[in-house]
């Protein structure tokens, strides 16, 4: 269910029309021919949280769907693709 | 816990133990091999070790100059060690100790400064460079340090404080504006600034890394790794080139979102197998917060109920777990978990759904939201329920905290799941699913009927377009014998859905109805105009409901009709032809479908009949039986399912196997054994159990293992069922136990599906699938006597009881008592009547006081058995009393009563 969020890089709890919005601006950009693979994880990413009856029974039963809670708890942390961040010397010497 | 502090303990002395050893060794052995080691210990970074070899070799008398240097490094690599550690302070007071062992600068080593000076300041370190450079040459490492040391302190200054022959100064002016815009993470602008660095210049690996960042954010790594590969250990910034060689993920700094999540679940993972759920709460705590910082607690809840799944293979028990959820979640966000993953798992279903519900308020704070998930749930419920054949009876629930919620009102366990689903439709009625699913349930009594129908009614509006509400209503109404309504209701289904298929088969069906009503009525003119118009509309689903009509219509009809004038009047002779002639249009599977429909409809239905047509009828059943081998498995068991419950008010009953069996003994040899148990069940259904044993003994040895077992559970089911086995869980549990675990899940479906046909301790044990239970006991007596005492003739030898009216505290363990008690009372009528409370009492005690209660079926049949033989008026006495019942007293009868009083509970 979050990783429906996140794959289509959405808040959680937006509206229905943000979603529908979004959904179309990522199909635009990776279409069937571009990248079958990322169009196929957007649309069905994009079923799950369609509509609020949708949402509810995810948030309901999205852990009985799950056929390997391992898997499902990394692609929880693949959905949301990290994003580089530009980090100053001084903050890289802190963190190392 | 005494016992890992014991263990510690244990551990500390051993290890003192060793070190102490070990000193005594070092204490004798000679300078040299002192020296050795020390060295040894040195190159092997064993700091400590090495300081107290080389300060024992100077007691002994080894020459400081030799030492001290080696004394020194020991010290430095100390020093770095603590730093490591965050022990800033120790790490400050071995420097000092180092200090007292530096050599002269003309026996210093560029490292050996670079390491000495780390942490000095950059003004400290130019002073010791330029006394270095004094004694030694320049040293580029000690370089291409001070420089890294200029661009993360951006001391300018301090380059005029250096010794004219380094060159430092005349290449730092680029660096200046390099180092602001590094330090901003402008990394681009950066590298342009620093172009004009050499190659061979001391900030060149500034320039090399600043490359790589620009490569890192135009995520090209292998290009980050090429830079980073060229730039020396010695650079001041090495920790970072060397964090960003290993793994650009390590530096938290440089992503936003989650980064190195396999990692981190599979640290989860293992922190969950090892126990180690403190860990786990932490590390699931910064996943949640890195995946979703604003809402880490949904997130939190939601990798909390993926974690569950890991209860399921025993990764984690579920007493821990539910510390875990404890741990990490607010309390009413715990209560709710806990309750949300106990419906998962459904061990008591009502009371399980109940406690979700409680709870739905706080998943879903929007009303609107909740009311829909409330129904949803309800629904998964009933489904559940209904599809895993659970005994709505034996489910527990606190009606009062509970019925509001689930929608139960009625006292009636046959209603309780038709209500949840009403209560679902009532709160979510756009939901189609919750009709379909209402449409499904099991309707037995009169009530349930009318709350299916009442949902349907509901339909109807909710769904305008829908033909389905008007095709379960009309199923409905025909159960009820409701002709007219039917009718009407089916007629709005075409306006609804005038080329629907569906809507054209129930069409037809509802034709043939009224065509078969009319032969009852010997109305053929009516049944054969029905007939022709089903015949006319009928499709392939529906075709051999047609033509068995037809057939039937024609050995109905004697010549009356000038519809058939001209044509071969059936009768007696003709049957065969009439029959060959009607289904040579079908398949060999039609064919065989519709002579078996044909024999299932006529018997017992038409005494005046000759007995040869049925004998004709067998036998041409017999003859197109021949091309069942010719069918595939799939097709074999579709004939002998059940007919569909829509032409149920067509045939006299929807179970069709026994027809077949008896007809085609040889037919279960052509099923597969992946379609033998679906086969099983549905001879067990219709309790031809003969049938069935034969087919597993016949097959059990050659099955393979997975369908070996199952053969081997139903064997003993069956055994138990025709009374073959009395109550044995000890053969139940032996085939539990030789089931692998990946195959205990269909046998533990078949234990529940079978349970339904199964009394007593048995039931509770399939339905539980737990056969190490003991057998509970039937009864006061049981220590002494088995339940087969009970047919002993002279069990029931009894001594003076002449009084047939009983007291309160009278028990009638003797049937000849009882029955005689009965008979009194039957002769006379008013007194029957009036005392039925009291005969129905005096019979439930007759059951607990001869030990019958929880006793199987068919230990009471034996008993009702040899009492009538005895007593040849009993089932008279007894039928009479059960006609008297009414449906309250009903209610309150124990199955065993029923058993005596209807044959079964």
């Amino acid at each position: 269910m979050l990783s429906s969020y996140f794959i289509l890089g959405l808040d959680l709890d937006v509206a229905d029309e943000e979603i529908r919005k979004r959904y179309l601006e990522l199909i635009k950009q990776y279409t069937p021919e571009k990248d079958p693979n990322r169009f196929q994880e957007i649309t069905s990413a994009y079923e799950q949280i369609k509509t609020p009856r949708a949402r509810i029974r995810g948030k309901l039963f999205g852990a009985l769907s799950v056929s390997d809670a391992e898997e499902a708890l990394l692609s929880i942390g693949r959905a949301r693709t990290p994003v580089r961040r530009r980090a100053g010397l001084k903050e890289l010497l802190e963190d190392a | 816990m005494i016992h890992e502090k014991f263990m510690a303990s244990k551990k500390k002395k051993q290890k003192k133990a060793r070190k102490k050893k070990s000193h005594l060794n070092i204490k004798n052995v000679s300078l040299p091999q002192l020296i050795n080691h020390g060295k040894q210990f040195l190159e092997a970074g064993r700091a400590r070790d090495a300081i107290s070899s080389l300060k024992l070799a100077i007691k002994k008398g080894a020459p400081t100059d030799d030492i001290n240097p080696m004394l020194f490094r020991a010290y430095l690599l100390r020093e770095s060690q603590l730093r490591q550690k965050g022990m800033n302070v120790e790490a400050n007071s071995i420097h000092c100790q180092a200090a007292t062992f530096m050599p002269a600068y003309d026996k210093l080593s560029d490292m050996d400064l670079i390491a000495f000076m780390k942490c000095a300041s950059i003004e400290d370190f130019i002073s010791a460079y330029n006394r270095y450079i004094g004694e030694n040459s320049r040293s580029s490492a000690i370089e291409q340090y001070l420089a890294g040391q200029f661009l993360i302190h951006r001391q300018w200054d301090m380059l005029d404080n250096l010794d004219e022959r380094v060159p430092l100064k005349k290449d730092a002016a680029p660096v200046f504006r390099a180092a602001e815009l590094m330090h901003s993470g402008d990394w681009e602008t950066a590298l342009a600034c620093l172009k004009p660095v050499s190659r061979i210049s001391s900030f060149a690996p500034a320039r090399l890394f600043c490359l790589a960042m620009v490569c890192f954010y135009n995520e090209d790594d292998s290009g980050m790794q090429r830079a980073l590969s060229m730039i020396p250990d010695e650079f001041s910034i090495y920790r970072v080139v060397k964090k960003l060689k290993k793994n650009s993920a390590d530096l938290a700094c440089l992503w936003e979102g989650p980064v190195n999540t396999e990692k981190r679940v599979a640290e989860v993972l293992e922190h969950l197998k090892k126990k180690r759920f403190k860990d786990a709460a932490g590390q699931l705590r910064s996943i949640a917060e890195l995946i979703c910082p604003d809402d880490s607690d949904r997130a939190i809840f939601h990798l909390l109920e993926l974690v569950w799944r890991f209860t399921w293979d025993n990764t984690i028990d579920d007493y821990e777990y539910f510390r875990l959820i404890r741990r990490l979640l607010p309390e009413n966000q715990s209560e709710l978990l806990t309750a949300k993953t106990e419906f998962f798992e459904f061990e008591q279903p009502l009371i399980n759904t109940g406690q979700y519900l409680m709870h739905i308020d706080t998943e879903f704070p929007d009303r609107e939201h909740a009311r829909i998930a409330q129904a949803l749930i309800l629904l998964h419920a009933v489904e559940k329920i209904h599809k895993e054949n659970f005994f709505v009876q034996s489910l527990g629930c606190d009606f009062e905290l509970h019925g509001p919620v689930l929608g139960i009102t009625s006292d009636n366990p046959d209603e309780f799941i038709v209500e949840m689903t009403l209560k679902a439709i009532q709160l979510d009625p756009e939901n189609r699913r919750g009709y379909e699913l209402l449409a499904n349930l099991p309707r037995y009594t009169r009530q349930t009927k009318k709350l299916v129908e009442e949902g349907l009614i509901k339909m109807l509006d909710y769904f305008p377009d829908d033909p389905f509400p008007c095709l379960e209503l009309s199923t409905i109404y025909y159960e009820k014998n409701a002709f007219r309504k039917a009718e009407n209701i089916l007629k709005e289904a075409m306006k609804r859905a005038p080329h629907d298929s569906r809507v054209i088969d129930r069409h037809v069906i509802s034709l043939l109805i009224s065509a078969d009503n009319s032969i009852k009525r010997k109305k053929l003119h009516l049944a054969s105009r029905d007939i022709e118009k089903a015949d006319a509309l009928s499709g392939k689903a529906t075709l051999p409901l047609v033509v068995e009509k037809q057939i039937l219509f024609q050995i109905t009809e004697q010549g009356q009709l000038s519809l058939f004038d001209g044509k071969v009047v059936a009768g007696a002779g003709n049957v065969l032809s009439v029959i060959d002639r009607a289904v040579a249009h079908l398949s060999p599977f039609e064919q065989i479908s519709t002579i078996a429909m044909l024999i299932l409809d006529t018997t017992g239905r038409f005494p005046e009949w000759d007995k040869k047509i049925f004998s004709e009828l067998d036998r041409a059943f017999r003859h197109y039986a021949k091309s069942i081998k010719n069918l595939s498995s799939a097709h074999i068991v579709s004939l002998l399912k059940p007919l569909s419950k829509k032409v149920r008010p067509l045939t006299r009953s929807r179970h069709i196997a026994g027809v077949i069996l008896e007809r085609s003994k040889n037919i279960l040899k052509h099923v597969d054994d992946a379609d033998i148990i679906p086969v099983l069940d549905i001879l067990v259904d219709v309790e031809l159990f003969k049938p069935a044993l034969d087919e597993i003994k016949r097959r059990i040895k050659n099955a393979g293992e997975r369908v070996k077992v199952l053969l081997e559970f139903y064997q003993v089911v069956i055994r138990h069922l025709t009374e073959e086995l009395f109550t044995d869980l000890k053969a139940f549990q032996k085939v539990k136990d030789k089931t692998p675990e990946s195959d205990l899940e269909p046998l533990r479906a078949a234990s529940r599906r079978l349970a339904k046909h199964a009394s007593g301790p048995l039931k509770s044990a399939l339905e539980s699938f737990d056969f190490i239970m003991p057998v509970p006991s039937f009864g006061p007596m049981d220590d002494m006597i088995s339940p087969f005492d009970l047919f002993e003739d002279d069990f029931f030898m009894d001594d003076d009881d002449d009084d047939f009216f009983m007291d309160d505290d009278e028990e009638y363990d003797d049937p000849g008592d009882f029955v005689e008690f009965l008979e009194v009372m039957k002769r006379n009528p008013g007194v029957f009547k009036s005392q039925l409370d009291t005969i129905i009492k005096a019979l439930e005690h007759f059951i607990d006081s001869t030990g019958l209660r929880g006793a199987p079926d068919f230990l009471i049949k034996g008993l009702i058995k040899t009492i009538r033989k005895e007593n040849p008026n009993m089932a008279d006495t007894f039928s009479t009393l059960a006609s008297l019942l009414d449906k309250k007293r009903l209610k309150a009868l124990s199955s065993e009563a029923r058993i005596f009083l209807f044959g079964k509970a």
